[in-house]
């Protein structure tokens, strides 16, 4: 069986997408939403560490493995800081993004598992320029400066017992700031 | 954990999951959580578990934070309570006073009556009407936001009107796509502004000061700033 061929992937798996990107891109049209999603997976890939990829790619969707779980959310941080940080009306970077810790299967370039659903199911749960960790990420997260919210036992389309979920945010972190006049 | 309702107080918040039912909180003066109707019981380190697919009522001491977590179902929260986090996919969500507030639904109403602090509210698809916060950090895919007095403000839009009364001088920061914003700023209140939109009609009564600052962009949604 292939399944049995597959091999084992672990780490961290997040999901990320553009929070409004259907209003934007019925606002806008196809060409600006091709645009920002280049420009949101242009950023995404300069900002992960050598040992994370960009596994899949589904219209603002993007999968994410990170090999090192414990750098998974400080960089998603990191990269959702710096997309709303370059945000406008005309490009609005409002990342979003769910992260499990976790294995998979490979499947030729692509990741397939349960805790790869996971992620994808907590980041639904993400508003603009948020990172949402299950329990496994935020314990995996070694980084102090990160801080950790709790938002409960929530259940998700598809899984009978809740997960539990935490808003992730850099302690330091501030209210991006645009230029008055 | 239980596919079915749990709430438990091990963390210091009371802790509510369900999958199906509604969830109504009451803080009232008393000791300890109670279980008020519906099949739930307190177990004795401190826990409370029901199981159950209809409706549910606990009360718990005034201030304590609380977390829910919800499939379906309408929300609602009574009196003075600390942290309130829900979450859920569908169902109406009222929160009447709490210290501060973190609300994320795919769709539905979403009411706060009083946050202290900060409210923070995703909405995918749905109506938020907040009465006052300290602070809000809004996001709205789809859908109309109403805040009558905050202090400070961060909110992203996609489609949908906004409508903010600010009780002071603030920061506020508002982005939308194609939803008309509309902000009442208090008498002898002049902020400083800047305020874009790329095809919407920008206005302002309002003289340009130094008493905080308004920025809120939108791509082509109208911008209307008045005075109370």
């Amino acid at each position: 069986m292939a399944g049995e061929a597959a091999s084992l992937a672990r780490g961290a798996f997040a999901f990320c997408d553009l929070a409004g990107f259907t209003a934007f891109t019925a606002e806008r049209g196809d060409d600006a939403a091709i645009e920002l999603v280049e420009t949101f997976r242009a950023h995404v890939a300069a900002g992960l560490p050598a040992d994370a990829r960009i596994v899949n790619r589904i219209g603002d969707g993007l999968l994410v493995h990170f090999e090192a779980p414990s750098v998974a959310v400080s960089t998603l941080l990191t990269l959702t800081r710096r997309c709303a940080d370059v945000s406008t009306p005309d490009t609005p970077l409002w990342v979003r993004s769910g992260v499990h810790v976790g294995t998979a299967r490979v499947l030729g370039d692509d990741l397939i598992g349960h805790d790869v659903n996971v992620a994808a199911r907590i980041g639904e749960l993400a508003g603009a320029t948020e990172v949402l960790a299950s329990a496994t990420a935020r314990a995996e997260q070694t980084d102090d400066d990160v801080r950790f919210d709790a938002l409960g036992p929530v259940f998700v389309k598809g899984l009978s017992d809740p997960l539990r979920v935490y808003r992730a945010s850099a302690v330091d972190s501030t209210v991006r700031a645009p230029a008055v006049s | 954990m239980t596919g079915d309702a749990t709430a438990e107080q091990g963390t210091g918040a009371l802790e509510i999951a369900t999958r199906s039912g509604a969830v109504t909180v009451w803080a009232r003066p008393i000791a300890r959580p109670e279980v008020l109707s519906g099949p739930a019981e307190i177990q004795a380190d401190g826990v409370v578990r029901a199981g159950f697919s209809g409706r549910v009522e606990i009360a718990c001491p005034e201030g304590t934070d609380v977390i829910i977590g919800s499939s379906s179902g309408r929300i609602e929260c009574h009196g003075r309570l600390g942290r309130v986090a829900v979450t859920g996919r569908s169902g109406r969500i009222s929160i009447e006073d709490a210290r501060a507030v973190d609300v994320r639904s795919t769709s539905g109403r979403v009411t706060i009556g009083r946050c202290g602090e900060t409210c923070r509210v995703a909405v995918v698809s749905g109506t938020v009407e907040i009465g006052s916060a300290g602070s809000i950090d809004v996001t709205v895919a789809s859908g109309r936001l109403e805040v009558a007095a905050v202090g400070d403000v961060l909110v992203r839009s996609g489609s949908g009107r906004v409508v903010l009364g600010l009780a002071r001088s603030g920061s506020v920061d508002v982005s939308t796509q194609s939803g008309r914003v509309t902000v009442f700023v208090p008498a002898e209140v002049e902020p400083a502004m800047h305020l874009v939109s790329r095809s919407g009609r920008v206005q302002s009564d309002v003289p340009p000061g130094s008493d905080g600052r308004l920025a809120i962009e939108s791509s082509s949604g109208s911008i209307k700033v008045s005075r109370a």
